[in-house]
């Protein structure tokens, strides 16, 4: 556990497992009321105010393009991108996990439902954890490439 | 270079741009006054700047300096008188300076060359002596004894390499007597914390303060609050300056002659906003140098006075700042606008002088590309500029509004928020949400009961643009029953409405950032928290009108479905 670099944050999502490295997580946070913002994007769900700063949310539902389950959407997860915080929305959490780098696959998911909406380049591969896999996915990238 | 030095390089070169302003402004001081005290005072900072410069290892920019404190020497010896020449030059060297700090920010490494500025400096003091000066026979710079019209020629740096500002920690300077206030608030609340908290571990406390600690606390934040936000003011001093070195320049290159008065520089603003304004300033002034003010022949043939005058002044009033810029040029002339503006197919081609009112004639000028001077000349006139101080206005939620006068000049008026970071928002609700819509771009808001796509009042036809509908697209609405308003609002000259479901408030508001993904949304310019802790956007109204507004045409027909 005190292997900082290779500890990923588990997190469930449409039935799914997905994990980001732990670094880039700077904190938690139950979801509060969001307001929501006047885009056409149906991904990005508004903006919270997390202790006097303007946090946009992204749905990450949505954004994964996964089907939409009765499960309820419990959490957030704080990233910080370029110096500017912003959460991700999460059915919950699971785990921390230490995956070392030979547990991780890079197995062809062209057809998988699961990342298809993930550019390539964000997404690290599938880790193997006590039989368990888990989507490992660079958070901050995904927000960056949808920079239109 | 190890960590020190990099330091205190970086330490050096931050000062520096502080003594170069000095210079510059006592500089402009002695060309106003011909004081001794400037030419001592000018010594002094010149003095520093070299000690500095040559304690850190920048050698060039110290012998930059040495010449022109020999300058000086001869100046204050009254060897040579300060004239126009020796003025350039002293502006010409701070100049210099100033780019190649620009420079060493973003390379520390990077090399100066200083021989050419030398040569020119020498020149003029040569000039100015009249007579040979053979001093310092050992500098390099002797030897190019380069003749004077070849030393004209500032040595320019490589606009992409010299100019490029490297991401880098931004400083403010602070008085001290504000951060140690600030301190001691601090140190205050603390205490007054630990009360609060013993007072809530022992109820019924007896405490000693005179003030309840919850009203105490109320006291101290809203004290800490203010001082904090005006950690970032400083007068407008600094920009004042820097355009009354532009009204020189500007007069010795178009050869014009102009008096330059400015009041009001120790208003303080927020840095943000001081920064942004100097590009607009800069093109007004321009502007008024270029196409205001008539060459001192036509001046004298209607009458006035050979020498034009430029105002710059700064006022405060309540919560905005206005800053006035005028001058005793030919004014604008509205024939010519709506001509021109025929021209640029800004204008339908029929508009006749009396179809449009001035000021949206005078707006006209505002637009991308628009320009009336058919020469077009160095410094102006190339049709950007103007469409530039419009959107910097915008930026800062600010509004300009132009007097003009033909034959008797023009003046510019800006009026602007104080601070950035707070502004004065109406919060209004549109399908049940919350926006903010600041308060600068409003001019008056009115019971909209049309049901059309234009309202009429007080016998002016308005256009009305139904807010709802361009944030939320086409939804049920039947929900809402009650009477909308609208908020009118001046675009390009021409009123237009937004209308609303309610007002909340009117109050002062702080911007927080927003994310890019929602800086991206059309019309949203910022975010902030209300009351009740919830975030809501800030609009931009003009962004929301459509690109294809028409400006020329009666907005009856243009607004039917």
């Amino acid at each position: 556990m005190n292997d900082l670099e290779h500890s990923y944050l588990v997190f469930r999502l449409g039935g799914l497992l997905y994990g980001s490295p732990l670094t880039h997580i700077r904190k938690v946070i139950p979801v509060p009321s969001i307001k929501t913002v006047p885009s056409r994007k149906d991904y990005l769900r508004g903006v919270i105010n997390l202790r006097g700063q303007i946090i946009s949310v992204i749905d990450l539902r949505k954004k994964f393009g996964l089907e939409t389950t009765e499960d309820p959407q419990n959490l957030i997860l704080v990233v910080a991108v370029d110096s500017k915080d912003i959460g991700f929305i999460a059915d919950g959490g699971d785990s921390v996990v230490t995956i070392e780098d030979p547990d991780i696959s890079r197995p062809d998911l062209t057809s998988s439902q699961a990342v298809k909406n993930i550019p390539s380049e964000y997404f690290l591969g599938i880790g193997k954890h006590q039989n368990r896999e888990i989507h490992l996915v660079n958070l901050a990238g995904l927000v960056k490439s949808s920079a239109d | 270079m190890n960590e020190l030095e990099r330091e205190v390089k970086i330490i050096f070169l931050n000062e520096a741009e502080q003594l170069l302003e000095e210079g510059e402004e006592h500089c402009l001081a002695l060309a106003a006054t011909s004081s001794d005290k400037e030419v001592g005072a000018l010594f002094r900072v010149f003095h520093t700047f070299k000690g500095s410069s040559s304690s850190v290892g920048f050698l060039s920019l110290a012998e930059v300096v040495g010449h022109l404190e020999n300058l000086l020497q001869n100046l204050r010896d009254g060897k040579i008188t300060f004239t126009e020449n020796v003025c350039k030059i002293f502006l010409d060297t701070v100049d210099f300076l100033r780019s190649s700090i620009q420079k060493l920010k973003s390379d520390l490494n990077c090399n100066i060359l200083p021989e050419e500025m030398i040569a020119r400096i020498k020149n003029t003091e040569q000039e100015a002596l009249q007579i040979p000066t053979s001093k310092e026979p050992s500098l390099p710079a002797e030897q190019s004894s380069t003749p004077f019209f070849q030393g004209e020629q500032i040595p320019e740096f490589d606009e992409s390499s010299g100019f490029r500002e490297e991401p880098q920690e931004k400083l403010i300077r602070v008085s001290s007597r504000k951060l140690d206030t600030l301190i001691n608030l601090i140190g205050e609340l603390v205490v007054n914390q630990s009360i609060l908290t013993a007072h809530q571990e022992k109820p019924g406390l007896q405490l000693s303060v005179r003030e309840s600690p919850v009203e105490y606390m109320i006291d101290l934040c809203n004290e800490v609050y203010e001082l904090s936000m005006s950690l970032r003011m400083t007068p407008i001093r600094q920009i004042f300056q820097r355009m009354n070195r532009l009204v020189i320049d500007l007069g010795l290159s178009e050869k014009k002659e102009i008096e330059f008065i400015c009041s009001g520089e120790d208003i303080e603003l927020d840095k943000a906003v001081i920064e942004k304004l100097s590009e607009p300033l800069i093109h007004l002034i321009r502007n008024a140098v270029d196409h205001g003010i008539e060459d001192s022949e036509q001046r004298l043939a209607v009458g006035k006075s050979a020498k034009a005058r430029i105002t710059l002044t700064a006022e405060l009033l309540e919560d905005f700042a206005l800053i006035k810029i005028s001058d005793d040029g030919r004014g604008l002339n509205k024939e010519n606008i709506i001509k021109k503006g025929i021209e640029q197919g800004l204008l339908n081609s029929k508009t006749t002088i009396d179809e449009i009112s001035d000021s949206e004639a005078f707006a006209l000028i505002f637009q991308p590309g628009f320009s009336t001077k058919e020469r077009i000349t160095e410094i102006s006139g190339r049709g950007v500029g103007m469409d530039v101080v419009e959107r910097v206005m915008n930026e800062v939620h600010g509004s300009i509004e132009i007097q003009t006068k033909e034959g008797v000049g023009t003046t510019f008026n800006l009026k602007f928020p104080l601070t950035l970071s707070v502004i004065h928002g109406l919060v209004v609700t549109v399908d049940q949400c919350s926006y903010v819509i600041p308060i600068t771009q409003v001019i008056e808001t009115v019971r909209c009961d049309a049901n059309g796509r234009v309202l009429v009042l007080r016998g002016e036809s308005i256009p009305v643009f139904k807010l709802g509908e361009i944030l939320h697209g086409e939804m049920d609405r039947t929900h809402y029953s009650g009477t909308k308003l609208g908020v009118v609002i001046l675009f390009r000259g021409k009123k237009v409405l937004f209308e609303i479901d309610s007002i909340v408030s009117q109050r002062p508001l702080t911007l927080k950032p927003i994310g890019p993904e929602v800086q991206r949304i059309r019309g949203i310019s910022a975010g902030t928290i209300l009351d009740n802790g919830e975030p809501a956007l800030v609009l931009n109204l003009e962004s929301l009108i459509p690109e294809k507004f028409p400006t020329d045409t009666v907005p009856k027909e243009a607004f039917q479905r």
